[in-house]
């Protein structure tokens, strides 16, 4: 295992997300990318906080099973 | 799309360049390497990527920062942002913005800044005009609710996002007429009076049916007809045309821009500009005038009693209009009372700049004389006219020529002190050198001078006499004469600073060059007749010490300025001078 095969997992698994793809990994798990649309919040001091879009990555692993 | 295990294994190889095989193995190494840290109860981390972690039976990934940001380019910059209606009790203000600005920005040119200034009443009206439609037909149906209900029904509309729209679009359909026609002419003569127009048309559902028909052009009829609906609810709203005058309504006009002379010209501008649109357009501009004024005017006898808790009243705008069970004039006067709540608010705090703008003229002011009497000051003392110690050009000399003591010849000749006191006033230069030989000279006749202002001097220099060098030159050099100094002396000591010759009384002020300090008197003396051979001008000063007892400070020259003694040093051989420090004497 080479820095370089570490590095080009990073790599294509990011590529994939950020095309909506999700990735499946056979004994590690599944990782999914996920949209949060902008929305309102309104916070604590009552002041209303409109939250910009967000894309995240989440993981799903299938190790233990 | 799903990127399944061989897919992945292919991709992983393309991007690497590494044998399908391989990547197969490495990735099979990289989950048992994984395995084999969860199971030490460590994470895992794939650098730059993220970190695998185990909780429990579950593992977690929590991407790297820099994954995350890679993932949300997108929306990179992208802050939350405040809203401006999140304020508890504020109304969204930002469809306001949004509806009015697009026109209101082009026509009025560079008044854009003011306009979102002015939309805050305004959409805070807006909303109240609708709400109160709103509770009104509520209350025509249903008769009796309660404050309460009416309240959460307000707050839901405002907290729903939708209402920002039909805040926005509502109450124009409903006062199209009027407010198009308004707007169109607010933008055709770029008013800024937005402020009190804004806050005016809203009210306008209430009031308009105040002055009554006759006073209203054609589209007030049309409103007066939406409004009749409302009659019933309205009611007492008819007693309102009895405070509104069309004769104080101008004549306010007035007092209310004298009063907000903040934006005296703008608004001179608009005076002219609605005594303009009255008497073309009157019909239709005079309705927005009207109100304009009349809540003004008939504001004005409470102005001065409620002026202050407008600024309380002013902040709860919502439960104000939502308490609609109040009689509609009650609510009427309420809001037009925030409503020069908020003007008031508004011209005070925009007139705090002008007051800024005229106070600062008086510090100038200030300033200014202050430098001017400086000025003067300085010239005075400068030519003469006022004797100041540093900036007079003679007061340097005259000072010591006060400062010196008068030259007298004990026994022999006392009429020559007289002589040579007078000489200092006469003649500077002389004064300077008979300031000198007088300081040496004086050393030994102190007992007999009778002058008082020599008194101060002389009892200074028998201290200096013990200690220092200058005296001692005195000593050597007129041992037997019993002080009297020869002329020829007096012109050798003529210079009062200098590295050559002897060290005068008059120098002592200025800076030496140290080149020795030494516990003994002895040494001290030996170094004395040394350099005093090589021709300078040596001081001893013995400095008293905690350690050593006394010490004998041998120095040469004497200089005006530690520059004078900085350039000197650097003419004197260096090997006489040695390791040295210029001091003040």
């Amino acid at each position: 295992m080479t820095n370089d095969f570490l590095k080009a997992f990073g790599l294509t698994i990011r590529d994939q997300i950020i095309m909506k793809n999700s990735v499946e990994i056979k004994g590690l798990g599944t990782f999914k990318a996920e949209h949060t649309s902008q929305q309102q919040e309104r916070k604590g001091d009552g002041k209303l906080v409109m939250l910009p879009p967000k894309d995240s990555i989440e993981f799903k692993a299938d190790m233990g099973e | 799309m799903l990127i399944d295990n061989e897919k992945f294994i292919a991709l992983l190889a393309d991007n690497s360049g590494i044998e399908k095989e391989k990547v197969e193995k490495y990735l099979e190494e990289l989950i048992s390497e994984m395995k084999a840290s969860f199971d030490e109860g460590e994470g895992y981390e794939v650098e730059g990527f993220g970190i695998f972690s185990k909780l429990g039976s579950n593992i977690l990934f929590i991407p790297s920062d820099e994954l995350e940001t890679e993932i949300n380019y997108k929306y990179v910059g992208m802050e939350p942002i405040e809203l401006p209606g999140g304020a508890q009790q504020q109304e969204p203000e930002a469809p306001e913005d949004e509806d009015e600005n697009p026109i209101q920005g082009i026509l009025d040119g560079g008044k854009i800044e003011e306009r979102e200034e002015y939309e805050d009443p305004f959409a805070e009206l807006f909303n109240e005009a609708e709400e109160h439609e709103k509770a009104e037909k509520e209350q025509a149906e249903k008769g009796d609710l309660s404050e309460e209900e009416i309240e959460a029904v307000v707050e839901e509309e405002i907290e729903s996002e939708d209402t920002e729209e039909i805040i926005a679009e509502e109450p124009e359909k409903e006062e199209e007429p009027e407010e198009a026609l308004e707007d169109t002419l607010k933008d055709i003569f770029g008013s800024d009076e937005t402020e009190e127009e804004t806050e005016t048309e809203e009210p306008e559902p209430e009031e308009e049916s105040a002055p009554g028909p006759e006073n209203w052009g054609i589209d007030a009829h049309k409103e007066e007809e939406q409004e009749g609906a409302f009659s019933g609810l309205l009611g007492d709203a008819e007693e309102e045309p009895e405070l509104i005058d069309e004769d104080d309504i101008f004549a306010s006009e007035e007092e209310i821009n004298s009063e907000e002379d903040v934006f005296e010209a703008e608004e001179e501008l608009q005076q002219e500009e609605n005594e303009s649109e009255e008497e073309t357009d009157e019909e239709l501009d005079f309705s927005a005038l009207g109100d304009d004024e009349s809540e003004q005017d008939f504001d004005d006898p409470f102005d001065e009693l409620i002026e202050e808790d407008d600024d309380e009243d002013f902040v709860p705008v919502v439960t104000n209009v939502s308490s609609g069970k109040a009689s509609k004039k009650e609510a009427g006067e309420e809001k037009t009372e925030e409503d020069d709540g908020k003007t008031e608010k508004k011209s005070r705090t925009l007139k705090s700049p002008r007051d800024r703008k005229q106070s600062s003229p008086v510090f100038l002011y200030m300033i200014l004389a202050l430098i001017l009497l400086g000025g003067t000051g300085y010239l005075l003392a400068y030519f003469g006219v006022v004797n100041i110690e540093g900036i007079t050009p003679s007061s340097a000399s005259t000072q010591i020529a006060q400062n010196s003591p008068p030259v007298t010849q004990p026994e022999s000749t006392p009429p020559q002190t007289s002589e040579e006191e007078e000489q200092p006033v006469k003649e500077v230069p002389e004064v300077e050198t008979s300031s000198e030989s007088a300081v040496i000279e004086t050393e030994e006749n102190n007992g007999s001078s009778s002058n008082p202002e020599s008194e101060i001097t002389e009892e200074e220099t028998p201290r200096n006499q013990e200690n220092d060098i200058a005296p001692l030159v005195a000593d050597e050099k007129a041992p037997g004469d019993g002080g009297i100094i020869s002329p020829v002396n007096i012109q050798a000591e003529a210079e009062v600073y200098g590295l050559n010759g002897t060290a005068t009384e008059a120098g002592n002020n200025g800076y030496t060059i140290v080149l020795y300090t030494l516990s003994r008197k002895s040494g001290a003396d030996a170094q004395f007749e040394k350099l005093s051979k090589e021709g300078f001008r040596v001081i001893i000063k013995e400095k008293p010490s905690q350690e050593f007892g006394a010490l004998y400070r041998v120095s040469i020259g004497q200089f005006e300025s530690l520059a004078d003694a900085a350039v000197a040093a650097e003419k004197v051989d260096s090997e006489i001078l040695g390791n040295y420090i210029i001091t003040k004497i």
